[in-house]
């Protein structure tokens, strides 16, 4: 019995001691109690099957940093791959692709305002029509319009296969068919019918467009996954008659692109960020991809450009399963600084 | 102090109050025999040591049943408390149980066995990988009860750094390119070495260690036998087999039939929900046919093996749509050993295997693999081994050559998107010459100490989207150091330098991507491991080890999501990572109360020691899902007809972004599982039943973030045994 009794308390012991010895740092949310103005705000994808995307607000009031914000703010995660983010006045779309749904939050004090569900939509980048956001939808092949008023789906218009990116040019929006890395085709949508209007053939895998300031769509075409030589780059859809009129070609599988200066556009590709003249039909490696990042695998992984305060802001992901961070450079390339976000920074809007 | 333990160690080693020790002999080579099993009621009492002698106490009057694999099961009656010389008799050349490898000369700075019967495992768990969770101090991965994707891993390192080897011969999975432990089932196994760090009568060379996996379950008498196994959430599963001597053959022959819904409930974001599409069946039949001379065995063994699970995927939103994906594996395994042992100093040893494996993909609603709603990617392995033991002296050698040929023709990953299926051919030869010297006396303080090292020499050729031939060498030496005062204490230290080549599925993953690294190098390691290992057979038999291990590793290959297509990984040459850390195992047996005790517990901090630029937060951090602490304890009670187990696992914190920052932490958890069975005889027929509670106190826990495993579930059975 001796022994039964050692034994016992061995296990008691044990159990008291395993069980108590690592301290559990779980931090619940801090409250947050902040006015948002003009800055900076990071959208970071976090990494695909965690669950742990999140958003990142640099400041211009107070040049303060504000990480985790949506959590804290909300006491709830974000979601898994925060892929894209819309803005409608005070209202912002944090488009949560992996986890269905779009989160709706008070650009004043990033509040929820609501959570639009969209089980099995997989919803990858919204714009903005009147009182209507009109969203792709990854496994649906679809563009769907939701009532942003009620925040009930509207609509669903078919479009081609893996639709990812989508812009809007007066009645028209635009929406890239990714096609998994097979695609190769640009839906043009009427926003008056809601109907596809024509299809339009580019280069490879469209994902990312922009609206230039002479109003017509480019279309990053990303190209062969395989094989950085075939056709990639910028497509030139002119938007009075909706036809592809020309295209720059880009190496080394460009991805994101911002509106730059007057007909120059920022895309980033493997040699870092690279500055387009789209009216020159010029480019050249305006960021080194060494000033981003300087890991094995280095990536810019998205850019934006603060037109007022003439600043770039590019990612840097670095393992993409830590932490990563922005730097910011002039409009000449040169390196200012950087400060600190979340996992994945997909996504930079300049807040105003 | 150093007297104190001294003195304690020698009081425990020759306490001997009111006992007897027996002596097993060969009957004809008169050599002391180790490892017989003691047993009365079934229930194991002791078991001899290296030098035959075991002893036990208070079982005056008792009949004793004295068991060895190799040799005739006798009963003896014990009445009064003697030392026993007793002489067995070798099994008939129809009734030895499983093939002996060989000599094994065991190096490993700690080496465990799982013997796989009634009393142990056979009916209270549905899946190997929960026998490592429960007895070994291996990591097990899991991605969701059932048969959802289980990896092991030992000492910080990943799972391709532990090599399974099932009935000695290496048969991969397509998808990881490693042992795949879903594709067996309990019933057809005998028993599990493991090896933990390097062991030099193997022909591998691991820092995650080796496990070995062998068949058989043969038995000297006819025996038949049913088994059904239901679960609350609705697992059926229902085995039969048999066990059949005829002269110099025995066969044995298992049959698995089982499936699950799966479907289980678990927490998300305050909300229960029930998990979807983890749904399995599975068929599994095997052979074991054995033939056995004077100085010949051969074993055949043959699994047929068809799985069909569903993808439930990571839990990170109450959508569970996606979830319509099935896998479906079909496997043929056909492994033959032979054995001769042509004289007392030589012995060939030779196996040759094949395995054929065919993965299909359905997803119906093309979310993986669009366009294809149907993917099927097949693997065929054939393989030889060559071994020959070679004892000279004071010497033994070991000269093995392995040859491996794969050819995998992948059509269910990525590469896909790239509208590809491309071939993937691999020839890998590895040349061991292994050697043993063990001094015949005693020197200084140490009896009978011995020295060994091996030699590794790999040669591969591989053909994917171009031509590669690589070759490398790695080596190992140890030492063994018994005591001369008590040479059940003895210390055994290892170093080994690893080199691990790329696996199919990092090799193949290398070439398809604009940033995956297209000349994927081979892991180095640097490993060293010293050990203390105290076995004390008296009156209360206790065994302990304690291992200091220290791993150094670079060209570590890791996976990252570098694009931003949803899932995707790519194997790159990144890290370099240092691994230290304890490893204690404790094992007793209170005989007087019908009890064992046994617990491990592994201190280990696995760090990442690359730092690609000034602001790499993941400098000097823990590796992604790498505990510090893990514990497991055991206690079962065994007594006339009842056994019964108790089981205790921690496992603590980890985290998975390689910053580790706290709000990417997955908490500590702490599982205790227990089991009861009762056995009975009704005319002809033994029954055993009883019942497993699995997480009794209903912890809400992930080992794998976004992978939610089970609350409180329980496995009832009835086996049937004629």
């Amino acid at each position: 019995m001796q022994i039964k009794k050692l034994f016992m308390l061995l296990l008691l012991v044990a159990f008291v001691t395993f069980t108590g010895c690592e301290k559990d740092d779980s931090s619940s949310p801090e409250p947050l109690k902040l006015k948002f103005g003009n800055g900076v705000l990071v959208v970071n994808d976090g990494k695909w099957g965690q669950n742990n995307a999140s958003i990142t607000f640099l400041s211009y009031t107070n040049d303060s940093l504000y990480d985790d914000i949506f959590y804290k703010v909300n006491g709830k995660n974000l979601g898994d791959v925060a892929n894209s983010f819309t803005r409608k006045d005070d209202k912002g779309f944090i488009v949560v692709s992996n986890s269905h749904k779009i989160e709706v939050v008070n650009l004043n004090n990033f509040q929820t305002v609501s959570t639009i569900s969209m089980p099995g939509y997989n919803p990858r980048h919204m714009v903005i029509s009147d009182n209507f956001g009109y969203v792709t939808s990854l496994d649906k092949d679809k563009v769907v319009k939701v009532n942003l008023t009620t925040y009930q789906i509207e609509k669903e218009i078919a479009v081609g296969s893996k639709p990812e990116g989508i812009v809007k040019v007066g009645d028209y929006l635009y929406v890239a068919n990714s096609g998994y890395g097979t695609g190769n085709t640009v839906t043009v949508i009427s926003t008056k019918s809601d109907a596809v209007v024509k299809t339009l053939q580019v280069a490879l895998v469209p994902q990312f467009l922009a609206v230039g300031t002479d109003n017509n769509v480019y279309v990053v075409c990303t190209g062969d996954y395989a094989d950085p030589n075939k056709n990639s780059g910028l497509w030139k859809i002119n938007t009075s008659n909706n036809t592809v009129v020309d295209s720059i070609i880009l190496k080394g599988y460009p991805t994101k692109i911002t509106k730059f200066k007057t007909n120059q556009f920022l895309v980033t590709n493997s040699d870092g960020v690279i500055k387009v003249d789209v009216s020159a039909k010029q480019t050249s490696t305006l960021i080194p991809i060494n000033l981003v990042s300087t890991s094995s695998y280095p990536m810019v992984y998205s850019v934006a450009y603060d037109e007022v305060k003439d600043i770039i802001y590019a990612a840097n992901p670095k393992d993409f399963k830590q932490n990563g961070e922005i730097i910011k450079f002039n409009s000449a390339g040169t390196k200012l600084g950087s400060f600190n976000c979340g996992i994945n920074p997909g996504t930079i809007v300049i807040l105003r | 102090m150093k007297k104190t333990i001294f003195v304690i160690l020698a009081l425990l080693a020759n306490y001997a109050f009111s006992q007897s020790v027996l002596f097993f002999y060969d009957e004809n080579s008169k050599v002391p025999i180790s490892s017989v099993f003691v047993k009365i009621n079934e229930r194991v009492i002791a078991i001899s040591d290296d030098k035959g002698k075991a002893s036990i106490s208070n079982f005056i009057n008792d009949t004793l049943v004295i068991s060895h694999i190799s040799y005739e099961k006798i009963k003896i009656l014990l009445k009064s408390y003697q030392n026993v010389a007793i002489y067995l008799k070798p099994k008939s050349l129809n009734t030895s149980p499983i093939i002996v490898q060989g000599k094994k000369v065991n190096t490993s700075s700690n080496y465990q066995m799982i013997k796989i019967d009634e009393t142990n495992n056979k009916f209270y768990v549905t899946n190997v990988t929960e026998l490592f969770k429960h007895q070994t101090s291996f990591f097990v991965k899991d991605y969701g009860q059932g048969m959802s994707l289980k990896t092991v891993s030992s000492r910080g390192m990943s799972s391709e750094n532990t090599i399974v080897l099932f009935n000695e011969a290496r048969i991969n999975d397509l998808r990881t390119g490693s042992f795949d432990f879903n594709s067996i089932n309990l019933n057809s196994i005998d028993n599990i070495d493991i090896f933990y760090g390097s062991d030099d009568y193997n022909i591998y060379s691991s820092v995650g260690g080796i496990i070995k996996i062998n068949t058989g379950n043969f038995t000297n008498k006819q025996k038949y036998y049913i088994t059904t196994k239901t679960t609350n959430d609705k697992m059926k599963s229902i085995s039969v087999g048999s066990s059949i001597p005829i002269d110099k053959f025995k066969f044995s022959f298992n049959f698995e039939r089982a499936y699950s819904p799966n479907q289980y409930l678990y927490e998300f974001e305050n909300t229960f929900q029930n998990r979807k599409n983890a749904q399995f069946n599975k068929t599994f039949v095997s052979t074991n046919i054995l033939y056995s001379e004077n100085n010949y065995t051969n074993k055949i063994y043959l699994h047929y093996n068809y799985f069909n699970t569903g993808i439930p995927g990571a839990v990170v939103s109450n959508y569970d749509g996606d979830n319509n994906i099935e896998n479906i594996t079909r496997a043929i395994t056909g492994i033959i050993n032979n054995n001769f042992i042509i004289n007392q100093n030589l012995s060939f040893f030779n196996t040759i295997a094949y395995n054929f494996n065919e993965f299909t993909i359905l997803d119906k609603d093309k979310h993986l693999y669009y366009p294809f709603d149907k993917r099927k990617s097949t693997l065929e392995e054939l393989q030889s081994t060559n071994r020959f033991f070679i004892k000279l002296n004071n010497f033994t050698f070991n000269i093995s050559h392995f040859i491996l040929y794969s050819k995998l023709k992948d059509h269910s990953n990525i590469n896909l998107i790239l509208n590809k299926t491309p071939n993937y051919n691999r020839i890998l030869n590895k040349l061991t010459f292994s050697s043993n010297y063990e001094y015949d006396d005693d020197l200084i303080m140490f009896a009978k100490p011995s020295i060994n090292g091996a030699i590794y020499y790999t040669y591969i050729q591989e053909n994917l989207s171009k031509r590669l031939n690589d070759n490398f060498y790695s080596y190992k030496f140890g030492i063994i150091l018994p005591f001369e005062f008590y040479n059940n204490l003895r210390i055994t230290s290892n170093f080994l330098r690893d080199v691990r080549e790329p696996s199919y599925s990092e090799r193949f993953y290398s070439t398809i991507d604009r940033f995956s690294d297209k000349d994927l190098k081979n892991e180095d390691y640097y490993s060293y491991d010293a050990a203390i290992n105290f076995k004390n057979d008296n009156l209360l038999p206790f065994s302990f080890t304690i291992t200091y291990f220290n791993i150094k590793a670079s060209n570590k290959i890791v996976w990252v999501p570098i694009s931003r297509l949803p899932g995707l990984q790519y194997p790159v040459n990144e890290g370099k990572i240092s691994s230290t850390g304890y490893e204690l195992f404790f094992n007793a047996k209170i005989l007087p109360l019908y009890s064992e005790i046994s617990f491990n517990y592994v201190y280990n901090k696995s760090i990442n020691k690359n730092k690609f630029s000034d602001n790499d937060n993941s400098y000097n951090k823990l590796l992604v899902y790498s505990p510090v602490n893990k514990f497991t304890a055991n206690y079962t009670f065994d007594y006339k007809n009842v056994s019964s187990c108790i089981s205790y696992n921690f496992v603590g914190k980890r985290y998975y972004t390689t910053d580790n920052t706290p709000r990417n932490k997955l908490p500590k958890y702490n599982l205790v599982d227990a089991s009861i069975s009762y056995k009975f005889s009704y005319e002809n027929f033994k029954f055993v039943t009883g019942m497993t509670v699995m997480n009794i106190f209903n912890e809400k826990y992930f080992i794998i973030q976004s992978y939610p495993m089970p609350l409180r579930n329980y496995l009832i059975f009835i086996n049937m045994e004629v």
